[in-house]
């Protein structure tokens, strides 16, 4: 749009006051539509934002789920002292319980005799050795 | 060309080759485009200095003090100014009420006094900026004289009667080399104390207004 200065380039001054006039209609009619727009985007922007709040409450939520799902370092020494170092053939062991497997009734016996583990279940294998279901004594 | 040139003169205007009155502007606006080229003849341009020296955010303060205190107001005078290195020349001439009319329903408009598409030209054919220079041309039975300074318009006068254009330029001994239009015939000047320097200034001038293209080279200079 081309630019006008009041007395410069020979511009009649009605013409100039008109072209002024014109453009603070112009300005107001752009300022209008500004807040128009805004009026209909504030919703939308407010409803984006809850959306994301949400979404970050939802996913710090999994970062405490991931934190409970944690094996506590005591409960491993545990764990290690009351099972691995014994003469056991093999141990599946998730957090507070487990299953191991071992080859005689003396380590069952052994097994029981620990404070810390508690014998749920026993199934003797095909192979004669023993499946003990166990969990810890917390 | 996407503008309306309408050259505009004391008692009529030309459009497309036509003059019509300026009561006839209402019948005929339909004719024009919103973008006017408007170029004003058979009025003088008259120019004063001050070298005043002025902070550049105050000039725009200080035109429009001295617009108000010092030039005529009588509603129908047209401004423009320039500001050199240590000066400041504002220009005036009469014409507003007469382009107020033709510009009431365009959107856009330019307006030049021919003094100034004069020294536009001028400008090409000495090639220089700040050239320093006399011109007179004859167009549509008026004469223009007018007196170039460090490549602005300085002094000039209109007239009708050759008589009166030797009368002044006499007055003000104004002689020596003086470019001339083509159209001006040799004997205008009974005085030696002239060189004319013959020009095609006509020509050249129609191609300013009227913004035509030339691609080819010719020689301006007679």
């Amino acid at each position: 749009m081309k630019k006008y200065m009041k007395n410069k380039n020979f511009i009649p001054e009605k013409f100039y006051n008109r072209k002024e006039l014109n453009k603070n209609k112009k300005e107001k009619i752009l300022l209008m539509l500004f807040v128009i727009v805004n009026l209909i985007l504030v919703p939308i922007t407010t409803k984006s934002i809850r959306e994301i709040k949400t979404t970050t409450m939802v996913s710090n939520d999994g970062i405490n789920n991931s934190k409970s799902r944690k094996i506590d370092a005591n409960s491993i020494n545990i764990w290690i002292e009351s099972i691995i170092e014994d003469d056991i053939d093999e141990a599946n062991i998730n957090k507070s319980n487990g299953d191991v497997t071992v080859n005689n009734l003396a380590e069952i016996e052994e097994l029981s005799s620990n404070k810390f583990i508690n014998i749920r279940e026993f199934n003797l294998k095909d192979d004669g050795k023993y499946n003990l279901i166990v969990d810890l004594n917390e | 060309m996407n503008k309306s040139v309408v050259v505009v003169k004391k008692n009529s205007f030309t459009y497309n080759e036509e003059d019509y009155d300026y009561d006839s502007i209402i019948e005929m606006k339909h004719l024009l485009k919103s973008n006017l080229k408007l170029i004003i003849l058979e009025e003088d341009l008259y120019v004063k200095q001050f070298t005043n020296k002025i902070k550049r955010n105050k000039i725009y303060e200080f035109i429009q003090y001295k617009i108000n205190n010092e030039f005529p107001q009588n509603g129908d005078i047209l401004y423009n100014f320039d500001k050199n290195d240590n000066s400041i020349s504002i220009y005036y001439i009469k014409g507003a009420k007469r382009i107020e009319k033709l510009s009431e329903i365009a959107n856009d408009i330019e307006v030049k006094p021919i003094q100034i598409i004069v020294k536009d030209v001028m400008k090409k054919v000495l090639k220089c900026d700040d050239f320093n220079c006399k011109v007179l041309i004859n167009m549509n039975g008026y004469y223009y004289y007018m007196l170039f300074k460090g490549g602005l318009f300085n002094y000039g006068f209109v007239k009708e009667i050759k008589e009166e254009v030797m009368c002044l330029l006499i007055e003000t001994n104004d002689f020596g080399e003086i470019y001339v239009d083509n159209n001006i015939v040799d004997n205008l000047f009974g005085e030696d104390k002239f060189k004319l320097i013959k020009i095609n200034l006509g020509e050249l001038i129609n191609e300013k207004i009227y913004e035509k293209q030339k691609f080819y080279s010719r020689k301006v200079l007679q």
